[in-house]
């Protein structure tokens, strides 16, 4: 028969080093339906009719977030044959509340107490016989990350699942509360078994609106809430977590004996350097300082190097080239392949070394719980526009690739930060538009480093500015949701923890090189190399550029950016070409350039076609291109990202909208006042810059009363 | 001849992302790395 | 009435009584900062928000406005 076994713990307790232990590499991921919280699901090792389910960690099983109404919902509706709950030994107080409420779910539980080594370490001792019995289910030492104990849980939860033992909770409340929960379980309908009664009487009196969809009955327990809430002066919902706490409370001494007390531990040390009052910040710096020193410039710089000169300079093409003239493929093929595919996809994975080396660095900052001090030091900053502290993670990642630092903002529980940040996030520059940045600079300023520096700068300003004029709208008014983070103990990554989150989010952007931009180098080409002569359709020279489909299309967009200053005659739509096929892949732009002035490689900063740029476009529109192409929406796959964290097409046209609009207004900006400080006179865009500037300003310093996060009773 | 061999073999390149794509956009994942960070194998390492 | 906001970083305070309702309330309690519970208030952000608190064993960071809702003794 097949048996279903879902794992249920808090965030941070070792539940998908346990899942990866069980399952092995048989897992499907995937969405849960509707709402982007991840759903991983596996087949046990050695049982194929086993099936173990991932829940998303979670401290409660509280009606607030989308993460805890999921597990709850899963738990409540598919009904699991039996539960694994993990629990981390070191901080097993706080575990067992969650674990109060599993076990009321009427489910079979195994309670698996994970990190036994670390609590031996520390000299405490944990009782299980007796937590066994206080709790009223099985609990198994384990220690996930040395494989300890698992197969045992493993097992225990298959035998409980075969006998369909239900567990009945054993822990007690106060006996005012037991009564009002007895009174409303008999009120109960007869949909709702015997062994959920508890769960769904507590719900009931908690006020728990998302339940009573649940029931075909809902009894009107008013009466017994109101009771309770007069005796305990406090609200019901409140009353119960007391509850649950005071009985923890109440065990706890004769389940854990403390070791040797006081003293402080390995961590605590740590954190008091990292987290200083006056070096927290200066460390924080420093730690960014060494990540990119080391991963733009000199390791992953020696490697993108040889990867970019080498393997798609000296052996790849070559080699294809050889191997096609071999089999005698016609020109327009080679064209294609060579030109086309392998230049375009090439120039995209010459920046996968550098990604990989950052996000390492990466994964190892946030493996070892230095990333949420980073959120706890960085908060009153982000704070200030409207973001919170854990922002700053995906804008760290975003540094990289655009792709996972959208997808990491799902660690922000409060919706208004977390859309916030994902729309804007991507104007962090990423690691694909620094050879556009390489491009201008070499282009029009001689290489100087401050064009490089102030696209960061671009884009910081755009982060705080964007965050001030938003959190000052109408659609993202509201209360913000409280900063409850927990800060984990410091500890050291395990190199297959590292190495696997480096090559998940390092995936995402081979995948892309490809699929879409394979694809688009393919259209471009053929977009390129077509067009019409003379009214005949049909293949082009190169000289012929201008009559090309892509051309035509450009002639029809450039009058829009007319006013950015890419209007030099017969050339102007080539900007217009090379911005848009930057939204496919910012990579693209450098290598659209290449192909639209004849070139059919070009290296990563196309030094080869800095004269020719030079000639189509003044400096002070050039940087306005540059800025344009920071700020506008990302490229394709971003663009998915976003839509899929946004779960919601009004929004995600938002974000898009707004990216377009910003980079577009900030470019205009930047070219008409440019022309006009430079002496190049005044006209209509002029007036329509300053109206710009002055409507953003308004946006930028408009009064707004800030909502506090507390309504004090 | 060359140019048909290598021509087939490209279409059929293509096929396989488009395919490929079309997979990942059915199971919901369109392009990404696995995503929810506190899911991830980098995050939660005991 | 004194609240967390208020204790100064390495004191041991008992909290009394958390105020306010919904969603927050119920975050900050589900974190184990219920009635009784005593709290060590361990270190301020060098930005002097948020702070950080032991709580039942563990490390938690909640800011100077969520700590307003937790009176204390």
């Amino acid at each position: 028969m097949s048996v279903k076994i879902a794992l249920a713990g808090n965030p941070n307790c070792g539940k998908t080093t346990l899942f990866n232990a069980l399952t092995g590499s048989n897992q499907f991921v995937g969405n849960w339906p509707g709402v982007t919280v991840e759903k991983k699901e596996g087949k046990l090792k050695g049982h194929k009719d086993v099936t173990i389910m991932d829940l998303p960690g979670i401290y409660s099983l509280s009606p607030y977030t989308l993460e805890e109404i999921v597990a709850r919902n899963y738990l409540i509706n598919e009904r699991p044959d039996a539960i694994i709950n993990i629990v981390d030994g070191t901080n097993i107080e706080r575990n067992l509340y969650l674990s109060t409420q599993i076990m009321e779910l009427g489910i079979p539980v195994v309670m698996a107490v994970n990190m036994m080594d670390l609590v031996e370490k520390a000299g405490d001792k944990i009782h299980t016989d007796k937590l066994s019995k206080l709790l009223g289910c099985e609990v198994v030492e384990i220690s996930a990350l040395k494989g300890t104990g698992i197969q045992k849980a493993a097992e225990k939860a298959i035998s409980l699942a075969e006998r369909k033992n239900e567990v009945t909770p054993v822990h007690e409340f106060d006996s005012k509360v037991e009564d009002a929960i007895t009174a409303v379980g008999t009120m109960l309908g007869m949909d709702i078994p015997e062994a959920q009664k508890r769960f769904f009487a507590i719900k009931l009196l908690e006020k728990d609106d998302k339940i009573k969809e649940q029931m075909k009955l809902v009894p009107d327990v008013s009466n017994e809430i109101k009771a309770l809430e007069d005796a305990f002066d406090d609200d019901t919902e409140s009353i119960i977590t007391n509850e649950r706490y005071v009985y923890i409370s109440s065990i706890i001494g004769k389940c854990v004996t403390k070791g040797r007390k006081g003293g402080m531990t390995v961590s605590d040390k740590i954190d008091r350097w990292v987290t200083n009052r006056w070096l927290a910040l200066p460390i924080f710096a420093a730690v960014m300082f060494i990540v990119y020193y080391v991963s733009i410039t000199t390791v992953g710089a020696f490697l993108t190097d040889w990867t970019n000169d080498v393997l798609f300079g000296e052996i790849i093409p070559p080699a294809v080239e050889k191997l096609l003239v071999a089999v005698n493929c016609a020109d327009w093929l080679q064209g294609l392949i060579l030109d086309g595919i392998v230049a375009g996809v090439g120039a995209v994975l010459g920046f996968v070394p550098q990604m990989l080396v950052l996000f390492i660095f990466l994964a190892f900052l946030e493996g070892c719980g230095y990333m949420a001090r980073v959120a706890f030091i960085m908060d009153r900053i982000f704070r200030k526009f409207g973001l919170s502290g854990k922002s700053f993670i995906p804008m760290l990642i975003g540094s990289g690739c655009g792709v996972p630092g959208i997808m990491a903002s799902r660690t922000i529980e409060s919706d208004r930060d977390r859309k916030m940040t994902i729309m804007t996030t991507t104007f962090v520059p990423c690691g694909a538009k620094l050879p556009i940045i390489a491009l201008i600079a070499g282009a029009f300023f001689n290489n100087a480093g401050w064009v490089a520096w102030s696209a960061y700068f671009v884009g910081v300003v755009a982060i705080i500015c964007s965050g001030i004029i938003l959190k000052k709208t109408k659609m993202f008014s509201g209360e913000p949701a409280p900063f409850v983070m927990e800060l984990p103990a410091y500890h050291m990554p395990t190199v297959g923890n590292v190495l696997r989150s480096m090559w998940e989010r390092g995936w995402s952007f081979i995948k892309k090189a490809g699929t879409i931009i394979l694809l688009s180098t393919i259209v471009l080409w053929f977009l390129m190399s077509f067009g019409w002569v003379d009214g005949k359709f049909g293949m082009l020279e190169a000289e012929q550029l201008n009559d090309s489909i892509l051309a035509s299309i450009g002639n029809v967009i450039a009058p829009i950016f007319a006013p950015l200053g890419w209007t030099k005659a017969g050339e102007g739509w080539k900007m217009a070409v090379a911005a848009i096929t930057g939204l496919i892949a910012k990579e693209n732009v450098v290598a659209t350039f290449g192909m639209l002035f004849g070139f059919a490689e070009v290296a990563e900063d196309g030094s080869e076609i800095w004269g020719n740029l030079a000639q189509v476009m003044t400096p002070i529109a050039a940087y306005g291109f540059l800025v344009f192409n920071l700020l506008c929406a990302p490229c394709f796959a971003a663009m998915g990202a976003i839509k899929r964290e946004m779960n919601n097409a009004k929004w995600f046209w938002f974000a898009i909208g707004y990216q377009c609009g910003l980079a577009y207004v900030v470019s205009l900006c930047i070219y008409q006042f440019g022309i006009l400080f430079t002496g190049g006179g005044f006209g209509l865009w002029t007036v329509v810059a300053v109206v710009l500037l002055i409507a953003f300003l308004y946006m930028l310093f408009r009064p707004y009363k800030e909502s506090k996060s507390l309504k004090v009773a | 001849m060359g140019t048909v061999v290598v021509g087939a073999v490209l279409v059929g390149v293509v096929t396989l992302i488009v395919r490929s794509m079309v997979k990942d956009k059915k199971n919901g994942k369109s392009l990404q790395c696995g995503g929810d960070c506190s899911h991830c194998g980098g995050h939660c390492s005991h | 009435m004194k609240t967390l906001k208020e204790i100064a970083v390495g004191q041991t305070v008992t909290v009394k009584r958390l105020h306010g309702e919904g969603p927050v309330k119920r975050r900050i309690m589900d974190m184990g900062i219920t009635k009784g519970v005593s709290v060590f208030v361990r270190k301020v952000a060098p930005l002097g928000d948020p702070v950080e608190v032991t709580v039942r064993g563990y490390e938690l960071s909640l800011r100077k406005a969520d700590a307003e809702m937790i009176e204390v003794e």
